[in-house]
């Protein structure tokens, strides 16, 4: 009789572990507001845990691709701070996790930030509190970006007769670029609409 | 768990080489990580984004595809449904579940049958149709709403920008 009922206590303690389990989700970003209390704790919780694991690490290579990957998704972070959180990570999957969950970045010890003072401590607030609020807009040179002299004679004999299936992901993208920068010029001659944007 | 998300990840991009979306490209960023994506996305037709190329990164979780990626253009566009940072906000990219608010229908979050290929599909479609019900940025809602024809404006003007005019 007795192992029963404890069998059952049993049963019921896992049932109510493995419901909590499955109800369990992310909430919608639309509920930010009312959790940021929450959140800012949960933050301070995970600042502490990254400090506490930081003084085991003796520091990371880290190369200049890997800070352009952080910079690409965090553009208002200085140079030092991201070299400084990969040093301790060696990961930039890791850093750029942090950076989207809103942790907080030192900058290396001894190191004095060129800030500017008059900023005040209420808009470094309102940026903190969500990292995905800091604007990124703007327009990358995509020419640039993927190597392509638009103005170079032979350009297009790259691109021309080419059979997109054959080409690589690399080519791809050139490939399209190129295409949408020629189809973007003769657009351009039929859209005075568009044509002024540019002038 | 992180080779069941590599296995996965590798037959992913093997199918969108062989059979490619128009108007996607998307692939590993360098050989030797497969967890972060570089793709590029042509703007849709009769849409301020038509003829622009945008750039994007999507970021895989190492329990993938249990979990969704977070997907973030690089640099950001404007787009109500775009946070400021470029991190992309549409129900596919929300984890697994029913959402609390109840805005979302669980089928239309993310789940292990979705993939790459229906994420970006629906980065179009979204880029298309603006839910500006579950914004991500408050101005380009209040701009795309208030003001169609400036939102238009700095959206094209971004696109022509990015191709080198």
């Amino acid at each position: 009789m007795d192992s029963s009922v404890l069998s059952i206590i049993i049963t019921l303690l896992l049932g109510v572990i493995i419901l909590k389990w499955f109800l369990k989700s992310d909430p919608h970003p639309s509920t930010d507001r009312i959790n940021r209390n929450q959140v800012r704790g949960t933050r301070s919780n995970n600042n502490a845990r990254s400090a506490n694991s930081n003084r085991h690490n003796n520091g990371h290579r880290v190369t200049a691709d890997m800070i352009q990957a952080v910079q690409n998704i965090a553009p208002t972070m200085d140079v030092e701070q991201i070299r400084y959180a990969l040093q301790q990570s060696g990961s930039v999957e890791i850093t750029i996790e942090r950076y989207l969950r809103g942790e907080s970045f030192p900058f290396p010890p001894g190191y004095t930030p060129n800030v500017n003072v008059g900023s005040s401590a209420r808009s470094s607030d309102e940026i903190n509190s969500d990292p995905r609020k800091r604007s990124n807009i703007k327009s990358d040179n995509l020419l640039t970006k993927f190597n392509i002299n638009i103005n170079d004679p032979n350009c297009d004999s790259e691109f021309i007769n080419v059979v997109y299936s054959d080409l690589d992901m690399d080519q791809r993208k050139r490939y399209m670029v190129w295409d949408a920068r020629r189809k973007m010029e003769k657009r351009l001659e039929n859209d005075p609409e568009l044509k002024s944007l540019v002038n | 768990m992180s080779k069941t998300a590599q296995k996965r990840l590798l037959k992913e991009l093997q199918q969108l080489i062989k059979d490619s979306p128009p108007g996607i490209v998307a692939g590993p960023k360098s050989e030797d990580n497969i967890f972060i994506w570089d793709c590029l996305i042509q703007g849709p037709p009769d849409t301020p984004y038509e003829g622009g190329i945008y750039n994007a990164e999507l970021h895989f979780p190492k329990d993938y595809p249990l979990s969704p990626p977070k997907l973030i253009f690089t640099p950001s566009i404007l787009h109500p449904n775009i946070y400021p940072n470029g991190e992309v906000c549409i129900s596919i990219l929300h984890s697994p579940g029913d959402d609390p608010n109840m805005y979302e229908l669980a089928e239309e979050r993310w789940s292990p049958v979705q993939s790459v290929e229906k994420i970006l599909l629906s980065v179009m479609s979204m880029l298309s149709e603006p839910n500006i019900e579950s914004g991500a940025n408050i101005d380009a809602c209040i701009l795309w709403r208030d003001n169609r024809p400036e939102f238009e404006r700095q959206v094209k003007l971004t696109s022509l920008k990015s191709l080198g005019f």
